[in-house]
């Protein structure tokens, strides 16, 4: 089922928290809504949801407005953080309950739960109460039970923050392997860059209410289209300079430029630098600190800037050594640079 | 939807059901003459509020009396729900359970039982009919609610302030009054406000530990209540009620005030 | 962790006070069987008891008794989760509604007492009301709630204190539940009722069932509303034994001590048994939260 959203404006408390969101998701796509937490992810969730009534905008499913119909009848099924599942209820029972609101017989329900929780990989889970299963098993039975429900659109809202690392990559790969089997329309909200990355076809950023910017994983990290969305995923630095005559010059480097005049700053991400004995660049060692399988250096150019750089395994370098690179900057990351910036 | 329709119904009627009553109170308190089928007095007067304030009861001191006993019941109650709340939440030790059972006994013992049999132990102590078996009686009937009240809050604070505050000097007293206390005060003064409420409604326990010696208004509005003249059994329970929803009233106010403080900070 | 002295030191006034609950509890016993060495009565014996449970007297005021306990705990029950529910769903558990659904438990029985005299009598507001649709033409058309066997004025006053008690005790478990619980079953296709009654209700059975014991033995040890709205024949039970226990001939005191063991007995023994009930059964339901 297509999701459209259109300039959805919420307020919770006299608080604006979404101020014109625009999205749109296509049909079986697997989007995943990244940002810092209080952004207004979860909000937006529960508005497309139905439990909270935006102040304006439009939300339609394949076309249908799902203004003023409410969360029992609009088909869209959240999971949410706190998992929710009902401590009254066997596993079964808590997987049936879509059914049995949809009036399917008993013994069918169960069976239609069964198998879903097989899906699951917890078989013959059925009977046991939910209140002694774990974390990753709570999670699983709130996942079977979504689909029981047999969603137009699965929102999944931090599902995995709660879990252990490597329950969190098992989860991952279910949740995937799931969303292809059923080629359901899922919308994923997560604070984790990686698992926004990894996962989705698109990745959409919200900042403070609004989208900064929708696109494929890769566009969305190489190609950030302002500062904010470059910095959110981190190991960048930001070296302002401006346009003359088609060249970026700034203190460190110069590069051909097609842009208007003016200020601009320009993206380096950590992989740009890559070492080469002959390379152009001459940057300081300043410290080495040894992470395991990594080792984080800091590197000062001449004038002063500050760049860290990741090398596999324990690098020999002290400070003061002074390395060589080459830096591939390949389409330049420039963004424009505003008064007072 | 229509199903709130039917809820938003029930509670106006629930509403109705509350404030009906009380409007009754103040006109039957204020009738001269109100018979069968007028739904308002026909003549008004202001007989029973003279004879409240001047007649044979002696209003002031009945109030007074009252309310003292209700302050003190509210202050002990609450004091001693501190020290145990304080115990059972922040110490470790065998038989907890037994405590919390402790604490909620005088709720288990039926009323009138829990009144004639602290009489006979009264008695043997010298304190039955004193002002101040009374008080001690009044004290063990509100202190489950103060122990209950207090719990919660002491163990929602916890312990960790005051390690803070010993860690940086401070004596365990001195910590308390001046980190932990402050913390507490909407369940102190939550602890108050209903240990006052109980202590100054209560009827059957004042009845009989004290022995008819003991007068509060809560007492001597019952025989009004049981005669004949509606009106003056009006002015009675509604000068007992509005002095007990002031104090309630205060004492929210006060809560309020204390929580917005805690707020700013 | 701490010291273990400190513990005992701020927990000797309960000590003291239980100890004085139990003395109570004692004396009542003890003169019940029989022994009050004041009067020169040494020798226990359950005779008391035995005439005490023989009396036919005794048997109307216990069925009085219980009757109005459960009537009243069970309409209270009933009613305040309506009323919970309403709360939660219309006023999402806040504001000026609350505070007054709250008033009715902060006034005292008596003042309750006097309040159904004057609506409820066959001269109060509601005959006149009855009156004025037409519906009477005599006050003694009206049905007659007050003082008369059937307790039902009696059970009415309680109402009105007790309904809002129940809404009042079992409204922050169910906004919480209902806020989390109900959501998601709403979102996974219940109707608000639908909701409601499958997951919002059987969660907050443990807060309600609570409250009905507590309105039950409340009741059934109650004094004020039987006294002041109750019928003269039969009695209510603690009605019955205060007056025993006020008798001028001092030799009757052992047979009102019974009166009052039956009554600290049965509560005792149907709170016990109350518990055992509950436990097993919320234990299916709610998983003994």
């Amino acid at each position: 089922m297509k999701l459209e959203i259109e300039n959805l404006s919420v307020a919770l408390e006299g608080r604006d928290i979404l101020r014109g969101v625009s999205l749109r998701v296509e049909e079986g796509e697997f989007l995943s809504l990244l940002g810092p937490s209080g952004c207004g992810k979860t909000t937006l969730l529960k508005t497309v949801a139905g439990i909270i009534a935006p102040r304006s905008g439009g939300i339609r499913l394949d076309g249908e407005d799902l203004t003023g119909l409410p969360p029992h009848k609009r088909g869209v099924v959240i999971l949410f953080q706190d998992i929710r599942l009902f401590p009254h209820m066997t596993a079964a029972e808590n997987v049936s309950f879509p059914l049995r609101m949809q009036g399917v017989g008993r013994r069918e329900r169960l069976e239609q739960a069964e198998e879903l929780l097989s899906r699951v990989r917890l078989p013959g889970w059925g009977p046991r109460r939910v209140e002694s299963f774990s974390g990753g098993e709570r999670q699983r039975v709130a996942l079977a039970r979504a689909l029981a429900a047999k969603p137009r659109l699965l929102l999944l809202d931090e599902p995995f923050s709660a879990l252990d690392e490597n329950l969190r990559e098992d989860m991952r790969a279910l949740v995937l392997s799931l969303h292809r089997e059923f080629h359901m329309t899922t919308v994923l909200v997560t604070h984790d860059r990686e698992e926004a990355l990894s996962m989705s076809g698109r990745v959409a950023l919200l900042f403070d209410g609004a989208v900064e910017q929708c696109g494929t994983p890769r566009e969305v990290y190489l190609h950030p289209a302002t500062r904010r969305a470059a910095d959110y995923f981190g190991g960048c630095t930001c070296l302002d300079g401006e346009v003359r005559g088609g060249l970026f010059h700034c203190s460190l480097v110069t590069l051909p430029a097609s842009l208007p005049e003016g200020r601009y700053t320009l993206c380096l991400r950590e992989q740009m630098w890559r070492p080469a004995g002959n390379g152009p660049y001459a940057l300081t060692v300043k410290e080495v600190r040894f992470r395991g399988p990594e080792t984080m250096v800091a590197l000062a150019a001449e004038d002063g800037t500050l760049f860290h750089k990741r090398f596999p395994g324990p690098a020999p370098f002290q400070a003061g050594d002074v390395l060589r690179f080459h830096l591939d900057v390949g389409d330049p990351v420039l963004f424009p640079r505003e008064e007072g910036l | 939807m229509r199903r709130n329709v039917l809820l938003r119904l029930f509670l106006a009627a629930a509403v109705l059901c509350i404030l009906l009553p009380a409007a009754v109170l103040v006109l039957w308190s204020a009738a001269a003459r109100w018979s069968w089928p007028s739904l308002l007095p026909e003549r008004w007067s202001a007989r029973t509020v003279r004879e409240l304030l001047f007649g044979s009861q002696d209003l002031w001191r009945l109030l007074g009396s009252s309310m003292s006993l209700g302050s003190g019941a509210a202050g002990l109650s609450t004091l001693i729900g501190l020290l145990t709340a304080r115990a059972v939440s922040l110490y470790d030790f065998p038989g907890k359970g037994l405590v919390r059972f402790a604490g909620l006994l005088p709720l288990l013992i039926p009323g009138t039982v829990f009144a004639t049999g602290i009489h006979l132990v009264l008695l043997r102590l010298g304190l039955a009919d004193t002002a101040a078996g009374v008080l001690l009686v009044h004290v063990m009937t509100a202190l489950p609610y103060s122990i209950s009240i207090l719990t919660d809050v002491t163990a929602a604070l916890g312990g960790a302030l005051e390690e803070q505050a010993a860690v940086l000097g401070a004596g365990p007293v001195r910590a308390f009054f001046a980190i932990s206390l402050p913390e507490l005060m909407p369940g102190v003064l939550s602890s108050l406000s209903m240990a006052f409420i109980l202590s100054y409604s209560q009827y059957f326990t004042t009845l009989i530990v004290g022995g008819g010696r003991v007068k509060t208004l809560a007492l001597v509005m019952v025989p009004y209540i049981q005669g004949g003249d509606r009106s003056l059994a009006s002015v009675y329970a509604l000068a007992f009620t509005g002095s007990a929803l002031l104090v309630s009233a205060l004492f929210e106010a006060l809560i309020r005030h204390w929580q917005k403080r805690g707020d700013r900070l | 962790m701490r010291k273990k002295r400190t513990a005992c030191l701020l927990l000797l006034p309960l000590f003291a006070v239980t100890a004085l609950s139990l003395l109570a509890c004692g004396s009542v016993l003890a003169q019940s069987l029989g022994v009050i060495p004041a009067f020169g009565l040494e020798e226990p014996t359950l005779d008391y008891y035995r005439n005490a449970l023989t009396s036919p007297a005794f048997h109307s005021a216990l069925l009085v008794s219980l009757r109005v306990a459960l009537l009243s705990a069970l309409a209270a029950a009933s009613l305040g989760t309506v009323l919970c529910a309403a709360l939660v769903r219309v006023c999402r558990a806040r504001g000026a509604m609350v505070s007054l659904i709250r008033l009715p438990i902060l006034v005292p029985h008596t003042v309750t007492a006097l309040f159904a005299i004057l609506l409820l009598s066959q001269t109060g507001l509601v005959s006149r009301c009855a009156w004025a649709l037409g519906l009477i033409d005599d006050p003694g058309q009206f049905p007659q709630l007050l003082f008369t066997p059937g307790y039902g004025g009696t059970i009415l006053a309680y109402l009105w204190k007790e309904v809002p008690f129940v809404a009042y005790f079992t409204l922050a478990l169910m906004a919480g539940v209902s806020a989390t619980l109900g959501e998601a079953a709403e979102n996974l296709g219940a109707s608000p009722l639908r909701s409601f009654l499958t997951v919002t209700l059987p969660l907050s059975l443990p807060a309600v069932s609570q409250a009905f014991l507590i309105i039950f033995l409340f009741a059934f040890g109650g004094y004020e509303l039987p006294l002041l709205l109750g019928a003269t024949v039969p009695k209510a039970l603690p009605v019955y034994a205060h007056l025993a226990y006020m008798h001028p001939d001092l030799r009757q005191r052992p047979a009102a001590m019974a009166l009052y063991g039956v009554i600290l007995l049965l509560s005792a023994a149907m709170a016990a048994l109350y518990g055992l009930l509950t436990h097993r059964l919320l234990r299916k339901i709610g998983g003994g939260r």
